[in-house]
């Protein structure tokens, strides 16, 4: 006879890992040119798609992308959500990420939102609906990473 | 307009960037050192105490659509309904995919290593694990006798913790 066992089975797991990721074309000349403020943007030359992160190569149709634009860092939320369990070596929770769709482009952004008020949840979730407009807030150290970008902040609410 | 062009790829000196983003890509350091506790959830618990108690592969039956998924889970993922009718899988079966790792991580054993996704005999779903015994001399020759889909049975190791590591697989024929 078999013996069956429902416990619960838990381990406890912990990773320590070094690691270098080598971005490529598209995503270097991005980082670059978050690091002297300027959001890239390449746009296939084939379906006029704009892509922000860039891509060297087309989704839709599969073509090498090599046409690049500047783009004002602006543009709407398209979602969001609040995370409230912090992470190692994260950010401090409570914090919001967005999927950002910048203004002439057909692509999300996903960064941190910031300029709301995280501890009403409430009016958090009112204040981070999709289609209110964000713009970027640059840092002021930058070393061309996404962090450039300090965060996306929410515009005011018009009156 | 919200946007200006850019100096194409190839001319980024024009722009007054003088870094060529093939030559000299952005590279990004990383480091991660945290825990945690994993709970694997009923489904799963019941599925890996079953390598341990009674080395086993259990699936379970989808009255729905009539699938057998293995590893067992609590829900039919194509049907969404609650499945908890338990059965026993073959010890044989398909190797359907399959990649061989040559670069080493932290935690998984020496390179080269072979992970297959295996349908086991009375299994409507392929399970991941790592497949034993595969000669890596040369990594064309393996790829294809790997690519023909062979036969492979579910080994189990003399002692078994309840982890994914009680068992591998190896090639029936191996030995034939």
């Amino acid at each position: 006879m078999s013996e069956t066992s429902t416990a619960a089975l838990i381990h406890d797991v912990r990773w320590e890992i070094d690691y270098r990721v080598r971005l490529g074309r598209a995503w270097s000349r991005f980082m670059r040119g978050l690091r002297d403020r300027k959001l890239l943007a390449s746009t296939c030359d084939h379906c006029d798609r704009t892509y922000l992160p860039p891509q060297s190569y087309c989704e839709a149709c599969y073509e090498p992308i090599t046409r690049w634009q500047e783009c004002e860092p602006v543009g709407t939320l398209r979602t969001a959500t609040i995370v409230y369990q912090g992470f190692d070596g994260g950010p401090q929770a409570p914090y919001a990420v967005g999927a950002i769709e910048i203004d002439g482009t057909h692509s999300l952004l996903m960064h941190f939102v910031g300029g709301v008020d995280l501890s009403d949840v409430d009016a958090a979730r009112k204040a981070l609906r999709g289609g209110v407009r964000v713009r970027a807030v640059w840092a002021d150290e930058r070393t061309a990473a996404i962090t450039d970008i300090a965060h996306f902040a929410v515009a005011p609410a018009q009156p | 307009m919200s946007s200006t062009p850019v100096p194409p790829d190839g001319d980024a000196a024009a722009d007054g960037s003088t870094t060529d983003p093939v030559a000299e890509p952005v590279t990004i350091q990383g480091h991660w050192d945290f825990g945690y506790t994993y709970f694997a959830g009923a489904s799963a618990s019941r599925f890996f105490n079953e390598l341990r108690l009674n080395q086993r592969i259990m699936g379970t039956h989808c009255p729905t659509c009539d699938r057998v998924l293995v590893p067992a889970r609590g829900f039919c993922d194509a049907c969404y309904v609650e499945i908890d009718e338990w059965r026993e899988v073959g010890t044989e079966g398909t190797l359907d995919s399959f990649t061989i790792l040559t670069t080493s991580f932290p935690g998984l054993p020496e390179p080269p290593t072979v992970v297959g996704y295996v349908t086991l005999d009375g299994a409507s779903t392929a399970l991941l694990n790592a497949v034993h015994g595969i000669d890596l001399h040369d990594f064309d020759e393996a790829g294809a006798l790997l690519l023909t889909q062979p036969r492979v049975r579910v080994v189990f190791s003399d002692k078994c913790e309840g982890r994914i590591t009680d068992f591998a697989f190896e090639l029936v024929a191996a030995d034939a």
